[in-house]
C-alpha cells in the first residue's frame, strides 16, 4: 500500500491569535520496519513560515523543497516574501497540477504562518489539493485522536506555553491510543519574531514533568 | 464511495417573484471526519451573480478559480457585465473542455439578468450539461432530500421574505438528513439592487 505512510505519520496543528504552533512526529519508517526516530518532517518556507508534511518519504522531500526553493526564488527576484495566503495558493496549485497531469505527490500538509495583518495562520491541505484556513488541524490516524482533546481545549487568545501544553496532550494521547510507534515530536512555534523550535515531545517528557 | 461525495456538501438555488435565492451548507470533511465548519461553496461572480460548485473541495477551488480568470478576462475585453446565461455557457465550455478527465462538481448557477431582471437558476453535472428549469436547482451529496423539499415548500411567486423562508428550511431540513452535509448553512437572497447574506444555524451533528 503506497499511501500507508499518510496515516502512519502524525501532525498536529494549532492557530492563535498571536502565534501558530504545529507538531510533527520523527519516525521514518520502510514498509514494517523503523529506520530512524529523529527525522524532520517541517521545513522552513521562510522566516515566518513552516510547512509540515506526511507522506511518502521521497515525495515528501521532493514536493517540500521544491515548494520551499521557489518561495526563495520569489524573493531574491521581487525583493519581497509571498505572504502566507500567498505561498498556500502557490503550494495548493503546484500540488493540483501534479495530480491532474498524473504525477501525484502522496503527502498531506499543515502550513504555519504568522503575518502582522493576519496574526497566526494554518492552513492545512490534502493529496487532493483541498486547502483551507482552519483554526486547529490534524493528519494521519493519529490526529484522529487529537481531535477531541483540541476541540475541547483550542482558545484563540491561548499564550505559547498554554498552546505547548495542548499539544503535549495530544501527543500523549497519540503515545497511549495508537497503535503505531510514534515516540518523538519536533514541535515549532511561528510568532512575530520568526521560526521557534520548542522541546521535543517523547514519553520522557512526562516522567520529567510528574517528577517535578 | 463516489468521489463527488469525498468531502460532502449541499447547494440549493430557487426562482421567486423578481428575485433568486441561493444557498449552500459550510462543512468541509473529509469523508466522515469533518475538517471545517467553515467552507461555504458559493462564491459571487457578480453584483447579482452566485455560482456553487459542490462536489470535490479540490475541484471547487480549482473551478472557482478558473472561472474568476475567464471572467475577469471577458469583463476587460468586453467592458461589460456578464449575464447569468452568458456565464453558464461559460463554465459549461470550460467543464467539457474536461470531458474525459473532469472536474468532480456539479454546479448551481443563481442569478438576476443586469439587463433585464429576469431570474435564472441552472444546474449542470460534472462534464457541464446545463439544465435551466422554472422553479428550483439542487446539487450536493443529499440532492435527493433536497428535490423532496423543494417539491413540497416551493410555489410559484415567492416574495424575497417567503424565498428565504422555503429555500432556508429545504436546505436545512434535506442536509439533517445527510451526514456528510450541514454544520451550517449560508443563503442569499438576490433582488434588482438588494443582496442579502443570512447564516443560518443547523445542527452540529
Amino acid at each position: 500500500m503506497s499511501n500507508a505512510s499518510l496515516f502512519l505519520q502524525c501532525l498536529i496543528g494549532m492557530q492563535c491569535k498571536d502565534f501558530a504552533i504545529i507538531a510533527a512526529d520523527q519516525t521514518n519508517t520502510q514498509s514494517i520496519i523503523v529506520m530512524k526516530h529523529d527525522e524532520n518532517k517541517f521545513y522552513d518556507m521562510s522566516d515566518h513560515l513552516v510547512m509540515g508534511i506526511i507522506g511518502a518519504p521521497g515525495d515528501r522531500a521532493q514536493f517540500a523543497q521544491f515548494i520551499a526553493k521557489n518561495v526563495q526564488l520569489y524573493k531574491m527576484r521581487n525583493g519581497y516574501q509571498l505572504t502566507t495566503a500567498a505561498t498556500v495558493h502557490f503550494t495548493r496549485k503546484t500540488l493540483m497540477e501534479a495530480l491532474k497531469t498524473g504525477t501525484p505527490s502522496m503527502v498531506n500538509m499543515l502550513v504555519a504562518g504568522y503575518d502582522t495583518e493576519n496574526g497566526g495562520q494554518l492552513y492545512t491541505m490534502d493529496f487532493l489539493a483541498s486547502s483551507l484556513r482552519v483554526p486547529f488541524a490534524v493528519h494521519g490516524f493519529g490526529g484522529l485522536l487529537c481531535l477531541g482533546i483540541l476541540d475541547r481545549y483550542h482558545k484563540p487568545e491561548m499564550t505559547e506555553e498554554e498552546a505547548y501544553e495542548v499539544i503535549k496532550q495530544c501527543i500523549r494521547e497519540v503515545h497511549s491510543r495508537l497503535f503505531v510507534s510514534l515516540p518523538n515530536f519536533l514541535v515549532k512555534v511561528i510568532n512575530k519574531d520568526g521560526i521557534k523550535e520548542m522541546p521535543i515531545v517523547t514519553p520522557a517528557t512526562y516522567i520529567l514533568q510528574a517528577q517535578a | 464511495m463516489s468521489i463527488l461525495a469525498y468531502n460532502g456538501g449541499a447547494v440549493v438555488a430557487m426562482k421567486g417573484k423578481d428575485c433568486v435565492a441561493i444557498a449552500t451548507d459550510k462543512r468541509f470533511g473529509i469523508q466522515a471526519q469533518t475538517v471545517s465548519t467553515n467552507f461555504p461553496k458559493v462564491y459571487q461572480m457578480g453584483p447579482t451573480l452566485y455560482v456553487g460548485l459542490p462536489g470535490l473541495a479540490t475541484d471547487t477551488q480549482t473551478v472557482f478559480q478558473r472561472l474568476k480568470f475567464r471572467m475577469n478576462l471577458y469583463e476587460l475585453k468586453e467592458n461589460r457585465m456578464m449575464r447569468p446565461k452568458t456565464f453558464s455557457a461559460m463554465l459549461s465550455n470550460l467543464l467539457y473542455e474536461r470531458r474525459f478527465g473532469p472536474y468532480f462538481i456539479e454546479p448551481v448557477i443563481a442569478g438576476l439578468d443586469p439587463y433585464d431582471n429576469q431570474p435564472y437558476v441552472c444546474n449542470m453535472d460534472l462534464i457541464g450539461c446545463p439544465n435551466e428549469p422554472e422553479d428550483f436547482v439542487v446539487s450536493g451529496t443529499c440532492s435527493e432530500q433536497l428535490y423532496g423539499m423543494c417539491e413540497a415548500l416551493w410555489e410559484p411567486n415567492l416574495s424575497p421574505d417567503e424565498l428565504f423562508e422555503t429555500i432556508s428550511q429545504a436546505l436545512v431540513n434535506a442536509a439533517d438528513r445527510d451526514a456528510i452535509s450541514g454544520w451550517g448553512a449560508v443563503v442569499y437572497i438576490i433582488e434588482k439592487d438588494k443582496i442579502t447574506e443570512k447564516h443560518v444555524k443547523t445542527r452540529m451533528d
